[in-house]
């Protein structure tokens, strides 16, 4: 059975909108019989126009009272795995005549499936064969309501009573009336002059909205290749960047390498105990910094550092916003020592803290937490603030590449995922829209600790 | 060469007789049928009603109008309501189930309506007529109500197909009524007239 429905809810909803067909039945009672006043009066008045007006109230009635059934019934056959198929045809078929049966059935006097089989068939041709069955609720409702406005006036055409067309009380009665008259002509006439137009201006409409549907398609289709692009484009200036970052980089190697020729050189050709003891540091000094930037330059250099050290590294080059914002931080004492590449993690710990630094600043109870443990075989830092959240539509696309909140490049957090990535940890953000944002960022021990 | 006449005339003697039994068939299941009444059975003024509430009273009221035939369209007309006024009843076959409801009657009470105006009719002398202006099809409580009035019926005029299965046909041979079948409303004039001139 699952091979054949897909959407059960959809079925449901079918089966409830043809049943409010019931309801309308109810609820058009009264302006059934005044069908009848209006009769009598043409009767009274033998005035063939008042009749031609109580046979337009009565299409209009008609359709009103059969409309849900079939807006329910080919809503039902959206359910179905293939919603143009013959499945769907049968399911429609079985609602219409089901629903007409309880409708008319309960309701005393003849009727025939002329009007219905009619409008049936043109659903199928336009809703299921040229729509394929994924027209919206209220493109149905447009199309049915023409088809069955259009189709009704048949059950009142005198000239299609002899294939039984119009066997109900108020359409025989109706065209009694019309014979009485000697308005028959005038009477078939009207009803042809509005069948026809309905029927044309029905599929004109199936028309515009299949032209819409393929206009929307290329407009989303159009959306989706320049979303592409514009990853892609972004992908390219971020690379771009990079590149220019590490030869920008790579050339202050070059005065680095001057600077510590010189001092070695000032430290051999001088006398003095302290020139040669600063000496030294600035050659300590050019090697730190020469180490540093191979760490930018090079990802895969590592070092071993503790990871208060690298915490306290990362609070320098911590700024808050404004007074404030309140900072918490929590490191477990006896961490084991990380092997990292220090400069690049660092950089990445800062780049979610200064997020969190953003998400507060405007908050006036604003409050940050930072904390580091160790669980299992990973080292665990989260970032925990209780700033403005992220909304749901929002969190997707975080990782997107320059996607951002804030008017910065949106390279922020694609940079953290990939240095710690990279480290073989793995990172996770959840936030709650309003609330705050908490980043859990899990370096594995086990390769850490090389 | 003899034998070949005689064996012909034989033959033809037997298919004359086939078909002459035929014919004698036909008019003993419908003897009954007359282009119109022979002599009038009302003189006055008639009350027209519907059997079933449906539009059709009215409209045979409009062409008894139309042919001087003074009547009163009386939708809920009873037994009691007759009097030497009128001394033609017409009533049309015709049900309506929604001008039921909205004249706040039901098909029961309907019958109850009728079975005692058709007797009310035939104890004041009231010549009583009964009408169908049919379709194709005819509702199963159209045949009840029009078997209900037919021991009290002194005419039956039947308009357009309501005859088409002979219900009438049957119901005239049955009860011994005149039976008159014309194609469309606009023929009815001339059988309805004779009712009364």
């Amino acid at each position: 059975m699952n091979d054949f429905i897909t959407d059960k809810e959809k079925i449901v909803q079918g089966l409830f909108i043809a049943l409010l067909s019931v309801l309308i039945q109810q609820v058009l009672k009264t302006p059934f019989w005044q069908v009848y006043v209006k009769i009598e009066e043409s009767i009274i008045l033998e005035d063939s126009g008042t009749l031609i007006l109580a046979a337009a109230v009565l299409v209009v009635l008609n359709s009103a009272k059969a409309l849900p059934i079939f807006v329910g019934a080919f809503r039902a056959t959206e359910g179905l795995k293939k919603t143009g198929g013959i499945g769907a045809t049968l399911l429609a078929a079985l609602m219409v005549i089901v629903f007409y049966s309880i409708i008319y059935g309960l309701q005393p006097g003849q009727w025939n499936w002329g009007v219905p089989l009619v409008v049936f068939l043109f659903g199928i041709i336009l809703l299921l064969v040229w729509g394929r069955g994924v027209l919206k609720s209220w493109h149905k409702i447009i199309i049915f309501s023409q088809l069955l406005m259009g189709s009704y006036w048949l059950a009142i055409t005198p000239g299609l009573t002899f294939i039984g067309f119009g066997q109900d009380e108020t359409s025989s009665s109706i065209k009694l009336v019309a014979q009485y008259l000697e308005a028959d002509s005038a009477l078939n006439f009207f009803s042809f002059a509005f069948f026809a137009p309905m029927l044309i201006i029905a599929i004109i409409t199936m028309g515009l909205i299949d032209n819409y549907s393929k206009i929307i398609k290329h407009i989303n289709a159009g959306k989706e290749q320049e979303k592409q692009m514009r990853k892609v484009r972004v992908a390219a200036a971020q690379a771009r960047v990079l590149e220019e970052l590490n030869a920008l980089v790579h050339d202050l190697k070059t005065p680095l390498t001057t600077i510590q020729g010189l001092n070695s050189l000032l430290g051999m050709t001088g006398s003095s105990d302290k020139r040669r003891e600063y000496a030294e540091k600035v050659e300590a000094s050019v090697d730190n910094m020469n180490g540093m930037i191979s760490e930018i330059l090079y990802e895969d250099i590592r070092k071993p550092i503790k990871v208060a050290s690298l915490i306290n590294y990362v609070r320098a080059q911590i700024i808050p916003e404004n007074l404030n914002q309140k900072f918490y931080f929590q490191i477990q004492e006896d961490l084991p020592e990380l092997n990292v590449n220090k400069v690049r993690l660092a950089r990445a710990l800062v780049n979610v803290i200064e997020n969190a630094i953003r998400a507060t600043e405007n908050k006036p109870d604003g409050e940050i937490s930072i904390t580091a443990q160790e669980k299992g075989t990973s080292i665990i830092f989260t970032v925990k603030d209780s700033g403005i959240g992220i909304s749901e539509d929002d969190i997707e696309r975080i990782w997107e590449p320059g996607f951002s909140l804030n008017l910065s490049s949106g390279l922020g957090l694609t940079f953290v995922r990939k240095v710690i990535e990279n480290h073989g940890g793995e990172i996770d953000i959840s936030s709650e829209f309003g609330k705050g944002t908490k980043v859990i960022m899990s370096l594995p021990r086990g390769q850490v600790e090389e | 060469m003899r034998r070949i006449p005689m064996l012909t005339m034989l033959i033809m003697i037997i298919i004359l007789t086939s078909l002459s039994a035929c014919a004698a068939q036909d008019a003993k299941v419908n003897p009954y049928f007359v282009p119109h009444l022979p002599r009038p059975l009302a003189h006055e003024r008639a009350v027209i009603t519907s059997a079933g509430q449906g539009v059709e009273g009215l409209v045979i009221s409009k062409i008894a109008s139309q042919l001087n035939i003074k009547n009163r369209f009386w939708r809920k007309v009873r037994g009691k309501d007759l009097s030497d006024r009128y001394d033609g009843l017409i009533i049309l076959l015709g049900l309506s189930h929604q001008n039921l409801e909205r004249l706040k009657t039901n098909t029961t009470e309907e019958r109850q309506r009728l079975e005692a105006l058709a007797k009310g009719a035939k104890e004041l002398g009231t010549a009583v007529v009964m009408i169908n202006v049919g379709k194709l099809s005819r509702h199963s409580e159209t045949d009840n109500m029009a078997q209900l009035l037919a021991p009290y019926t002194d005419y039956i005029i039947v308009v357009g197909e309501g005859n088409y299965d002979g219900f009438f046909s049957q119901l005239a041979f049955h009860e011994d009524i005149p039976l008159t079948i014309v194609n469309d409303l606009q023929k009815i004039k001339t059988p309805l007239n004779s009712v009364f001139r």
